[in-house]
Protein backbone atom coordinates (compact mmCIF):
# COMPACT_ATOMS: atom_id res chain seq x y z
CA UNK A 1 0.00 0.00 0.00
CA UNK A 2 2.82 2.30 1.07
CA UNK A 3 4.74 1.23 -2.30
CA UNK A 4 2.57 0.30 -5.16
CA UNK A 5 3.69 -3.77 -6.23
CA UNK A 6 4.47 -1.90 -9.42
CA UNK A 7 7.47 -0.18 -7.83
CA UNK A 8 8.82 -3.76 -5.56
CA UNK A 9 11.14 -5.71 -6.69
CA UNK A 10 11.77 -3.80 -9.88
CA UNK A 11 12.61 -0.27 -10.87
CA UNK A 12 10.77 2.49 -12.72
CA UNK A 13 12.68 3.36 -15.88
CA UNK A 14 11.34 7.05 -15.22
CA UNK A 15 13.92 6.22 -11.79
CA UNK A 16 16.74 5.08 -14.01
CA UNK A 17 16.11 8.04 -15.50
CA UNK A 18 16.60 10.10 -12.22
CA UNK A 19 19.66 8.04 -10.92
CA UNK A 20 21.11 8.85 -14.84
CA UNK A 21 20.61 12.72 -14.06
CA UNK A 22 22.91 12.45 -12.01
CA UNK A 23 25.71 11.22 -13.72
CA UNK A 24 28.62 14.28 -14.27
CA UNK A 25 28.91 15.89 -17.49
CA UNK A 26 31.13 18.41 -18.97
CA UNK A 27 29.30 22.07 -19.86
CA UNK A 28 30.61 25.00 -21.57
CA UNK A 29 28.93 27.72 -19.60
CA UNK A 30 28.17 30.96 -21.54
CA UNK A 31 27.88 33.29 -18.97
CA UNK A 32 29.60 33.60 -15.76
CA UNK A 33 27.70 32.40 -12.52
CA UNK A 34 28.54 32.41 -8.92
CA UNK A 35 29.55 29.18 -7.18
CA UNK A 36 26.25 27.22 -5.87
CA UNK A 37 26.82 25.35 -2.33
CA UNK A 38 24.70 22.33 -2.90
CA UNK A 39 24.53 19.27 -0.56
CA UNK A 40 25.93 16.93 -2.83
CA UNK A 41 28.52 18.55 -5.33
CA UNK A 42 28.86 22.06 -4.84
CA UNK A 43 28.67 23.70 -8.62
CA UNK A 44 31.94 25.61 -8.76
CA UNK A 45 31.64 29.49 -9.91
CA UNK A 46 30.90 29.03 -14.06
CA UNK A 47 33.03 31.65 -16.26
CA UNK A 48 32.08 31.84 -19.79
CA UNK A 49 34.09 28.91 -22.26
CA UNK A 50 35.92 27.20 -19.40
CA UNK A 51 34.86 23.83 -19.20
CA UNK A 52 33.29 22.55 -15.24
CA UNK A 53 31.78 19.34 -14.22
CA UNK A 54 28.22 19.37 -12.72
CA UNK A 55 25.85 16.67 -12.14
CA UNK A 56 23.65 16.22 -15.66
CA UNK A 57 20.52 17.83 -14.29
CA UNK A 58 22.13 20.81 -13.49
CA UNK A 59 23.27 20.99 -16.95
CA UNK A 60 19.67 20.37 -18.17
CA UNK A 61 18.11 23.45 -16.10
CA UNK A 62 21.02 25.72 -17.24
CA UNK A 63 20.92 24.30 -21.01
CA UNK A 64 17.26 24.79 -21.03
CA UNK A 65 17.90 28.46 -20.19
CA UNK A 66 20.53 28.86 -22.59
CA UNK A 67 23.35 29.26 -20.54
CA UNK A 68 25.76 26.23 -21.20
CA UNK A 69 26.35 24.30 -23.92
CA UNK A 70 26.91 20.43 -23.32
CA UNK A 71 29.92 18.70 -24.36
CA UNK A 72 28.50 15.63 -25.10
CA UNK A 73 30.26 12.35 -23.73
CA UNK A 74 33.48 10.84 -25.22
CA UNK A 75 31.37 8.11 -26.00
CA UNK A 76 28.36 9.82 -27.71
CA UNK A 77 29.26 9.96 -31.22
CA UNK A 78 28.40 7.99 -34.87
CA UNK A 79 32.13 6.84 -35.15
CA UNK A 80 32.60 5.19 -31.18
CA UNK A 81 29.14 3.45 -31.46
CA UNK A 82 29.75 2.39 -34.61
CA UNK A 83 33.01 0.53 -33.60
CA UNK A 84 31.07 -0.42 -30.37
CA UNK A 85 28.52 -1.94 -32.88
CA UNK A 86 31.34 -4.08 -34.84
CA UNK A 87 32.28 -5.18 -30.99
CA UNK A 88 28.88 -6.47 -30.30
CA UNK A 89 28.83 -8.84 -33.51
CA UNK A 90 32.63 -9.47 -33.52
CA UNK A 91 32.22 -11.26 -29.64
CA UNK A 92 28.81 -13.43 -29.80
CA UNK A 93 29.05 -14.20 -26.30
CA UNK A 94 30.37 -11.16 -24.79
CA UNK A 95 28.83 -7.81 -23.97
CA UNK A 96 30.92 -4.67 -24.76
CA UNK A 97 31.90 -2.64 -22.49
CA UNK A 98 29.04 0.62 -22.56
CA UNK A 99 28.93 3.18 -19.41
CA UNK A 100 26.45 2.01 -17.15
CA UNK A 101 23.86 4.77 -17.78
CA UNK A 102 24.55 4.69 -21.23
CA UNK A 103 20.69 4.60 -22.81
CA UNK A 104 19.63 7.13 -20.96
CA UNK A 105 21.97 10.00 -21.31
CA UNK A 106 22.25 9.16 -24.90
CA UNK A 107 17.92 9.85 -24.95
CA UNK A 108 18.83 12.42 -22.43
CA UNK A 109 20.64 14.46 -24.60
CA UNK A 110 19.54 13.91 -28.05
CA UNK A 111 15.96 15.15 -26.48
CA UNK A 112 17.47 18.21 -24.97
CA UNK A 113 21.10 19.33 -26.45
CA UNK A 114 20.69 17.85 -30.06
CA UNK A 115 22.74 20.79 -30.84
CA UNK A 116 25.46 20.43 -29.10
CA UNK A 117 26.06 16.69 -30.55
CA UNK A 118 28.70 16.18 -32.77
CA UNK A 119 27.05 14.01 -35.42
CA UNK A 120 23.43 14.24 -36.71
CA UNK A 121 20.86 12.86 -33.98
CA UNK A 122 19.13 10.19 -36.91
CA UNK A 123 22.33 8.66 -37.33
CA UNK A 124 23.08 8.71 -33.42
CA UNK A 125 19.63 7.30 -33.03
CA UNK A 126 19.48 4.85 -35.98
CA UNK A 127 23.19 3.20 -34.54
CA UNK A 128 22.19 3.64 -30.69
CA UNK A 129 18.76 1.47 -31.28
CA UNK A 130 21.06 -1.09 -33.54
CA UNK A 131 23.06 -1.08 -30.74
CA UNK A 132 20.45 -2.41 -28.27
CA UNK A 133 18.56 -4.43 -30.11
CA UNK A 134 22.11 -6.73 -31.15
CA UNK A 135 22.39 -6.57 -26.93
CA UNK A 136 18.74 -7.45 -26.56
CA UNK A 137 19.22 -10.78 -28.99
CA UNK A 138 22.27 -11.60 -27.11
CA UNK A 139 20.78 -10.95 -23.17
CA UNK A 140 17.81 -12.91 -24.62
CA UNK A 141 19.98 -15.85 -26.42
CA UNK A 142 21.71 -16.21 -22.87
CA UNK A 143 18.49 -16.88 -21.34
CA UNK A 144 19.00 -20.31 -21.95
CA UNK A 145 21.53 -20.49 -19.73
CA UNK A 146 19.67 -19.72 -16.51
CA UNK A 147 20.29 -21.73 -13.24
CA UNK A 148 19.36 -22.28 -10.43
CA UNK A 149 22.79 -21.32 -8.25
CA UNK A 150 24.43 -17.88 -10.31
CA UNK A 151 25.22 -16.28 -13.20
CA UNK A 152 27.65 -13.13 -13.76
CA UNK A 153 25.90 -10.65 -16.38
CA UNK A 154 28.92 -8.34 -16.86
CA UNK A 155 28.65 -5.30 -19.45
CA UNK A 156 25.36 -4.91 -18.95
CA UNK A 157 23.51 -1.26 -18.19
CA UNK A 158 20.87 -0.77 -15.81
CA UNK A 159 18.57 -0.32 -18.10
CA UNK A 160 18.72 -3.86 -19.61
CA UNK A 161 19.52 -5.17 -16.08
CA UNK A 162 15.99 -3.81 -15.34
CA UNK A 163 14.19 -4.74 -18.20
CA UNK A 164 15.61 -8.76 -17.57
CA UNK A 165 15.30 -8.36 -13.59
CA UNK A 166 11.63 -10.09 -13.76
CA UNK A 167 12.03 -12.88 -16.23
CA UNK A 168 15.49 -13.96 -14.87
CA UNK A 169 14.66 -13.71 -11.30
CA UNK A 170 11.34 -15.09 -11.67
CA UNK A 171 12.81 -18.53 -13.12
CA UNK A 172 15.72 -18.85 -10.92
CA UNK A 173 13.50 -18.32 -8.06
CA UNK A 174 11.15 -21.26 -9.76
CA UNK A 175 14.67 -23.33 -10.80
CA UNK A 176 15.63 -22.86 -7.08
CA UNK A 177 12.49 -24.32 -5.19
CA UNK A 178 12.92 -27.07 -7.81
CA UNK A 179 16.06 -27.65 -7.11
CA UNK A 180 15.50 -27.69 -3.22
CA UNK A 181 12.97 -30.27 -3.73
CA UNK A 182 14.53 -32.87 -5.47
CA UNK A 183 17.89 -32.58 -3.30
CA UNK A 184 15.58 -33.03 -0.16
CA UNK A 185 13.86 -35.49 -1.76
CA UNK A 186 16.96 -37.67 -2.40
CA UNK A 187 18.14 -36.92 1.40
CA UNK A 188 14.75 -38.53 2.34
CA UNK A 189 15.79 -41.73 -0.11
CA UNK A 190 18.83 -41.94 1.25
CA UNK A 191 17.36 -41.63 4.70
CA UNK A 192 15.14 -44.96 3.74
CA UNK A 193 18.16 -46.12 2.09
CA UNK A 194 19.91 -46.33 5.38
CA UNK A 195 17.40 -47.48 7.49
CA UNK A 196 16.63 -50.68 5.11
CA UNK A 197 20.03 -51.58 5.12
CA UNK A 198 19.81 -51.54 8.90
CA UNK A 199 17.00 -54.10 9.10
CA UNK A 200 18.51 -56.76 7.38
CA UNK B 1 44.02 21.25 -28.05
CA UNK B 2 44.08 23.91 -25.29
CA UNK B 3 45.36 23.62 -22.34
CA UNK B 4 41.78 23.16 -21.17
CA UNK B 5 41.28 20.13 -22.93
CA UNK B 6 44.65 18.58 -21.79
CA UNK B 7 43.31 19.43 -18.20
CA UNK B 8 40.24 17.89 -18.85
CA UNK B 9 42.11 14.36 -19.92
CA UNK B 10 43.91 14.94 -16.89
CA UNK B 11 40.58 15.22 -14.90
CA UNK B 12 39.08 12.58 -16.41
CA UNK B 13 41.79 9.77 -16.08
CA UNK B 14 41.50 9.70 -12.50
CA UNK B 15 38.20 8.31 -10.77
CA UNK B 16 37.22 10.41 -8.48
CA UNK B 17 36.51 8.86 -5.35
CA UNK B 18 33.27 10.97 -4.15
CA UNK B 19 31.52 9.57 -1.49
CA UNK B 20 29.04 11.85 -0.73
CA UNK B 21 25.43 12.37 0.79
CA UNK B 22 24.00 11.66 -2.20
CA UNK B 23 25.33 8.70 -3.41
CA UNK B 24 24.77 7.72 0.23
CA UNK B 25 20.88 8.33 -0.22
CA UNK B 26 20.93 6.13 -3.82
CA UNK B 27 23.12 3.40 -1.98
CA UNK B 28 20.56 2.69 0.46
CA UNK B 29 17.52 3.34 -1.73
CA UNK B 30 18.69 0.88 -4.08
CA UNK B 31 19.57 -1.94 -1.53
CA UNK B 32 16.39 -1.58 0.41
CA UNK B 33 14.55 -1.71 -2.18
CA UNK B 34 16.22 -4.87 -4.40
CA UNK B 35 16.93 -6.59 -1.19
CA UNK B 36 14.29 -9.60 0.21
CA UNK B 37 14.62 -8.51 3.65
CA UNK B 38 14.60 -5.35 5.51
CA UNK B 39 18.56 -3.76 6.22
CA UNK B 40 19.60 -2.42 9.16
CA UNK B 41 18.47 1.48 9.39
CA UNK B 42 21.39 3.43 7.69
CA UNK B 43 20.84 6.45 10.42
CA UNK B 44 24.05 8.39 10.22
CA UNK B 45 23.00 8.91 6.20
CA UNK B 46 19.52 9.91 6.73
CA UNK B 47 20.80 12.58 9.57
CA UNK B 48 23.63 13.75 7.58
CA UNK B 49 20.57 14.02 4.52
CA UNK B 50 18.10 15.44 6.52
CA UNK B 51 19.97 18.13 8.37
CA UNK B 52 21.34 18.70 4.94
CA UNK B 53 18.17 19.50 3.63
CA UNK B 54 16.31 21.28 6.41
CA UNK B 55 19.67 23.55 6.33
CA UNK B 56 19.61 24.13 3.11
CA UNK B 57 15.84 25.00 3.22
CA UNK B 58 16.82 27.38 6.00
CA UNK B 59 19.32 28.59 3.66
CA UNK B 60 16.57 29.42 1.14
CA UNK B 61 14.12 31.40 3.68
CA UNK B 62 16.59 33.72 5.03
CA UNK B 63 18.27 34.40 1.17
CA UNK B 64 14.13 35.09 -0.11
CA UNK B 65 13.99 37.61 3.25
CA UNK B 66 17.49 39.16 3.26
CA UNK B 67 18.20 38.42 -0.39
CA UNK B 68 21.25 40.15 -1.72
CA UNK B 69 19.79 43.11 -4.17
CA UNK B 70 23.24 43.55 -5.42
CA UNK B 71 23.21 40.48 -7.77
CA UNK B 72 21.09 40.37 -10.37
CA UNK B 73 17.83 39.24 -10.31
CA UNK B 74 17.61 36.54 -12.70
CA UNK B 75 21.14 34.70 -11.60
CA UNK B 76 19.39 34.69 -8.17
CA UNK B 77 16.51 33.18 -9.45
CA UNK B 78 18.54 30.47 -11.10
CA UNK B 79 20.19 29.85 -8.04
CA UNK B 80 17.58 28.93 -6.33
CA UNK B 81 15.74 27.44 -9.01
CA UNK B 82 19.03 24.85 -8.92
CA UNK B 83 18.87 24.52 -4.90
CA UNK B 84 15.26 23.74 -4.64
CA UNK B 85 15.62 21.06 -7.43
CA UNK B 86 18.41 19.54 -5.43
CA UNK B 87 16.20 19.38 -2.19
CA UNK B 88 13.16 17.98 -3.97
CA UNK B 89 15.68 15.76 -5.45
CA UNK B 90 16.85 14.41 -2.29
CA UNK B 91 13.59 14.54 -0.69
CA UNK B 92 12.38 11.83 -3.48
CA UNK B 93 15.34 9.72 -2.45
CA UNK B 94 14.45 9.89 1.28
CA UNK B 95 11.23 8.97 0.75
CA UNK B 96 11.65 6.13 -1.33
CA UNK B 97 13.48 4.53 1.00
CA UNK B 98 11.37 5.26 4.08
CA UNK B 99 8.33 3.75 1.96
CA UNK B 100 10.21 0.82 1.03
CA UNK B 101 11.65 0.18 4.52
CA UNK B 102 7.49 0.63 5.45
CA UNK B 103 6.20 -1.73 2.84
CA UNK B 104 8.19 -4.10 4.40
CA UNK B 105 7.51 -3.33 8.12
CA UNK B 106 3.52 -4.05 6.83
CA UNK B 107 4.22 -7.03 5.35
CA UNK B 108 6.24 -8.85 7.93
CA UNK B 109 5.00 -7.48 10.70
CA UNK B 110 5.20 -9.62 13.42
CA UNK B 111 8.58 -11.10 12.29
CA UNK B 112 9.87 -7.73 12.88
CA UNK B 113 8.38 -7.20 16.43
CA UNK B 114 9.87 -10.41 17.36
CA UNK B 115 12.97 -9.95 16.01
CA UNK B 116 13.42 -5.82 17.13
CA UNK B 117 15.68 -5.23 20.65
CA UNK B 118 16.04 -2.45 22.80
CA UNK B 119 19.29 -1.55 21.13
CA UNK B 120 18.80 -3.51 17.26
CA UNK B 121 19.99 -1.12 14.29
CA UNK B 122 17.47 -2.81 12.09
CA UNK B 123 14.81 -0.13 13.42
CA UNK B 124 14.68 3.54 12.99
CA UNK B 125 12.78 4.47 16.52
CA UNK B 126 10.20 6.21 14.36
CA UNK B 127 9.80 2.78 12.85
CA UNK B 128 9.85 1.14 16.36
CA UNK B 129 6.84 2.71 17.47
CA UNK B 130 5.22 2.62 13.87
CA UNK B 131 4.83 -1.50 13.97
CA UNK B 132 3.59 -1.95 17.47
CA UNK B 133 0.78 0.60 16.41
CA UNK B 134 0.41 -1.23 13.14
CA UNK B 135 0.67 -4.66 14.85
CA UNK B 136 -2.01 -3.46 17.53
CA UNK B 137 -4.43 -2.10 14.49
CA UNK B 138 -4.07 -5.23 12.87
CA UNK B 139 -5.05 -7.55 15.39
CA UNK B 140 -8.13 -5.08 16.84
CA UNK B 141 -9.16 -5.21 12.93
CA UNK B 142 -8.92 -8.81 12.78
CA UNK B 143 -10.51 -9.75 15.95
CA UNK B 144 -13.33 -7.93 15.47
CA UNK B 145 -13.81 -8.67 11.91
CA UNK B 146 -13.78 -12.55 12.48
CA UNK B 147 -11.54 -13.48 14.88
CA UNK B 148 -13.80 -13.79 17.84
CA UNK B 149 -16.03 -16.07 16.03
CA UNK B 150 -13.79 -18.63 15.24
CA UNK B 151 -12.52 -21.37 18.35
CA UNK B 152 -9.70 -19.44 20.50
CA UNK B 153 -7.44 -22.23 19.63
CA UNK B 154 -7.43 -21.15 15.89
CA UNK B 155 -7.11 -17.56 16.62
CA UNK B 156 -3.14 -16.87 17.45
CA UNK B 157 -1.74 -15.09 14.78
CA UNK B 158 1.67 -15.81 15.77
CA UNK B 159 0.97 -19.56 15.76
CA UNK B 160 3.66 -21.86 15.36
CA UNK B 161 2.99 -24.72 15.67
CA UNK B 162 1.33 -27.91 13.66
CA UNK B 163 4.13 -28.00 11.22
CA UNK B 164 3.37 -24.58 9.41
CA UNK B 165 4.76 -20.98 10.46
CA UNK B 166 1.91 -18.04 10.48
CA UNK B 167 4.55 -15.53 10.75
CA UNK B 168 5.77 -14.17 7.05
CA UNK B 169 9.17 -14.57 7.14
CA UNK B 170 11.34 -13.02 4.32
CA UNK B 171 12.68 -15.67 1.92
CA UNK B 172 16.64 -14.62 2.24
CA UNK B 173 17.24 -17.31 -0.36
CA UNK B 174 15.96 -15.06 -2.96
CA UNK B 175 18.36 -14.31 -5.85
CA UNK B 176 19.32 -10.54 -5.97
CA UNK B 177 21.33 -8.88 -9.14
CA UNK B 178 24.86 -7.61 -6.89
CA UNK B 179 27.60 -5.41 -7.91
CA UNK B 180 30.91 -5.89 -6.79
CA UNK B 181 32.22 -1.98 -5.51
CA UNK B 182 35.33 -3.40 -3.76
CA UNK B 183 38.77 -3.55 -5.10
CA UNK B 184 39.68 -7.35 -3.85
CA UNK B 185 37.77 -9.86 -5.19
CA UNK B 186 34.89 -11.47 -3.10
CA UNK B 187 35.04 -15.52 -2.95
CA UNK B 188 31.40 -16.93 -3.05
CA UNK B 189 30.94 -20.52 -1.55
CA UNK B 190 27.76 -22.00 -3.23
CA UNK B 191 27.80 -26.06 -2.57
CA UNK B 192 30.75 -27.08 -4.30
CA UNK B 193 30.96 -24.30 -6.04
CA UNK B 194 32.86 -20.95 -5.42
CA UNK B 195 32.39 -17.95 -7.25
CA UNK B 196 34.49 -14.93 -7.49
CA UNK B 197 32.99 -11.45 -7.16
CA UNK B 198 35.26 -8.84 -9.75
CA UNK B 199 35.26 -5.30 -9.27
CA UNK B 200 32.23 -3.85 -10.94
CA UNK B 201 31.16 -7.22 -12.28
CA UNK B 202 27.41 -7.82 -12.41
CA UNK B 203 26.07 -11.65 -10.33
CA UNK B 204 23.12 -13.06 -10.01
CA UNK B 205 23.46 -14.59 -6.49
CA UNK B 206 21.29 -15.73 -3.63
CA UNK B 207 20.86 -12.91 -1.34
CA UNK B 208 21.84 -14.65 1.85
CA UNK B 209 25.24 -15.24 0.07
CA UNK B 210 26.01 -11.64 0.12
CA UNK B 211 24.13 -10.01 3.18
CA UNK B 212 27.22 -9.54 5.26
CA UNK B 213 28.96 -8.01 2.44
CA UNK B 214 26.38 -5.33 1.91
CA UNK B 215 26.19 -4.60 5.09
CA UNK B 216 29.87 -3.54 4.88
CA UNK B 217 29.37 -2.19 1.94
CA UNK B 218 31.59 -3.62 -0.49
CA UNK B 219 28.60 -5.40 -2.72
CA UNK B 220 25.65 -3.05 -3.69
CA UNK B 221 22.26 -4.45 -4.92
CA UNK B 222 21.57 -3.27 -8.32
Amino acid sequence: MVLPTTLQGNLMPAEINFLAENETVTILPRYSMKKIELIGTPIPPLRAMRREKVPLWVALILKSQDKCNIVPPKWLNLAYLKEKHEEELRKPNQFSDLPWHWQEIAKILLARAQDDLSDPSHQLRSVIQDLREIRLVKSRKGLKELNESNISLNGLSLLEINELRPFVLGVMNKLRSLHETTTTSKEVDEDMAEVSDDDY
Amino acid sequence: MNIDDILQEFEESETPVTSNIHNNLITAMINERMSPELLPFAQTTMTTALTAISNQQQYLIDSHEYGDSVGSTSEFKLNTMIIETEIERLCYLVRMYLRTRLSKLDKFTIYYINEEQEDSKLLSAEEKEYIHKYAHLLTQLYNNCFLKKVPPSLTLLDDTSGGQSMITTPDTNQHVFVKSVTSKPITLFIDNDDIELKRDGIYVVKYGLVKQYIELGDVILI
